[in-house]
């Protein structure tokens, strides 16, 4: 039984190894972008909308409401960024539900990849928003400037936290179903499965809205 | 090892492209789709709204004309019940003077036959008494009516009161010679006329010269005048008081049928 979906190694040469990782992170971008570009492509701004443009509209729509109530900020910078976070371990944890699957979430690679990710999302927006001066006396040297290295070490723990939180639940929600499938394989692990589609989806509101209070609290003026 | 350096690097790559291909393909195309659907609402709303003030603007100048409509409506109204007042006023009162000329004419015309009627009346009368008063004289008596009324009127001569004899004696002599006019509508006898003479100067005037004339006009009777008085007896007079009599009478009726 493999921990994480990195131990399954498809090709291999020096560094450059194609697990299934990788793999399926592929596959759920292509999947992504294909159902993204079979919805968009005939897209209409009449009442009359079609199903997966109502889903896509809906998914926006939350997305948008979401960062807004948590940054109190225009949300359109935030949307590609957020969003995709959320859509893409969402996907990834959702998915899991097919057999053989193996979530891109559970490698603590990939947790890891989107906090790094977000640790420099924060700057980027924060210097974006107020300036690197600014950025830096409101995110660093708050509220004393001798409280720089407590500062500078809870963004890292903030990154960590958030890769290991995810990598966790969803090795964790694997791993049951997987050691529950040896001890009792009837049932038990239905339940389990979809106990963890339900955890899959709350890790992803979690990781982007966490990830989106982080930015937020390096652009927010107040 | 949980952490694989060149997986981690290739997911962040992974999510920077597929976060690219989101935008790209997901939130834009989504986003615009939204703003035009918002924008075209708005726009709709915006119509509508222009529109219900356009509609409004409409009733309310529709309501306005319906009320100066209703408003001339009711003066034209006021108008030609006025005209009409006016106008029947105006033929009211030619009607009433069409009637009033004609009831006068009528009235005129009804007098004028009445007066006719009432002038034959009293001249056949008057003739058929003359007529009936002498057959009956005549047949009644052997003297002739002519000498009846001589010996009355000679009998109303001797029987003059004492006032009008002195009235009659103290008024101014008109004529140098005292001359007393008798008129008859008959010719009297000689033997009446020294009567009458003789009569008239013991009452009268005893120097007074006595003229006899007959004249046509009188019905049937005799008359003397002195100083301006009249002594009389005429079957005029009757016939007057007859005539009168019957006007009188013709008068009431008509007063009551009228």
């Amino acid at each position: 039984m493999n921990l994480t979906p990195d131990q399954i190694i498809f090709w291999q040469r020096d560094i450059i190894t194609i697990n299934a990782t990788l793999v399926f992170t592929w596959l759920i971008i292509v999947l992504l972008v294909l159902s993204s570009w079979l919805v968009t492509r005939q897209l209409s701004a009449s009442t009359k909308i079609s199903k997966g443009q109502n889903l896509l509209e809906v998914l926006m729509l939350g997305i948008r409401n979401q960062i807004e109530e948590v940054s109190q900020q225009e949300p359109e910078p935030y949307v590609p960024f957020i969003g995709t976070l959320f859509i893409f371990i969402a996907v990834s944890n959702l998915l899991s539900i097919i057999p053989g699957y193996q979530p891109p979430t559970g490698s603590l690679s990939t947790t890891a990849a989107l906090a790094i990710c977000v640790f420099f999302a924060i700057p980027l927006y924060g210097i974006k928003k107020q300036g690197f001066v600014g950025y830096i006396k409101k995110y660093y040297i708050q509220p004393t400037p001798f409280m720089l290295p407590f500062n500078i070490i809870g963004r890292f723990s903030n990154t960590i936290s958030l890769a290991v939180r995810l990598f966790g639940n969803v090795m964790s929600g694997t791993m049951i179903v997987g050691i529950l499938l040896s001890i009792a394989p009837l049932f038990f692990p239905i339940i389990m499965q979809a106990m963890g589609l339900l955890t899959g989806l709350i890790q992803a509101y979690i990781f982007a809205i966490l990830a989106m209070v982080f930015v937020a609290a390096a652009t927010s003026n107040t | 090892m949980l952490i694989d350096p060149f997986v981690v690097i290739a997911q962040i790559i992974n999510f920077l492209i597929l976060v690219a291909l989101l935008k790209r393909f997901l939130y834009k195309p989504i986003t615009q789709a939204m703003e035009a659907r918002s924008q075209r609402i708005e726009r709709q709303l915006a119509t509508a709204a222009a529109k219900e003030k356009d509609a409004e603007a409409e009733k309310k100048l529709y309501l306005q004309k319906q009320q100066e409509l209703e408003a001339q409506k009711q003066e034209w109204l006021e108008q030609a019940k006025q005209e009409v007042e006016r106008e029947k006023e105006k033929l009211t009162r030619q009607v009433q003077a069409e009637v009033d000329r004609i009831r006068s004419e009528w009235y005129e015309a009804f007098e004028r036959d009445r007066q006719k009627f009432i002038r034959e009346l009293r001249d056949r009368l008057s003739q058929q008494v003359a007529l009936t008063a002498r057959k009956a004289l005549s047949d009644l008596a052997t003297i002739n009516l002519e000498a009846q009324i001589i010996d009355t009127f000679i009998d109303r001569l001797y029987n003059i009161d004492e006032r009008q004899t002195k009235t009659i004696s103290t008024a101014p002599i008109p004529n140098p010679h005292h001359i007393i006019t008798i008129r008859s509508s008959f010719t009297i006898s000689e033997e009446k006329r020294d009567r009458l003479v003789a009569a008239i100067r013991e009452k009268i005037a005893n120097n007074a010269e006595v003229e006899f004339e007959t004249v046509e006009d009188f019905i049937c009777g005799i008359e003397l005048r002195a100083r301006g008085y009249k002594i009389s007896w005429n079957l005029e007079h009757y016939l007057t008081e007859l005539e009168m009599a019957t006007v009188k009478v013709l008068s009431e009726n008509n007063n009551q049928a009228a």
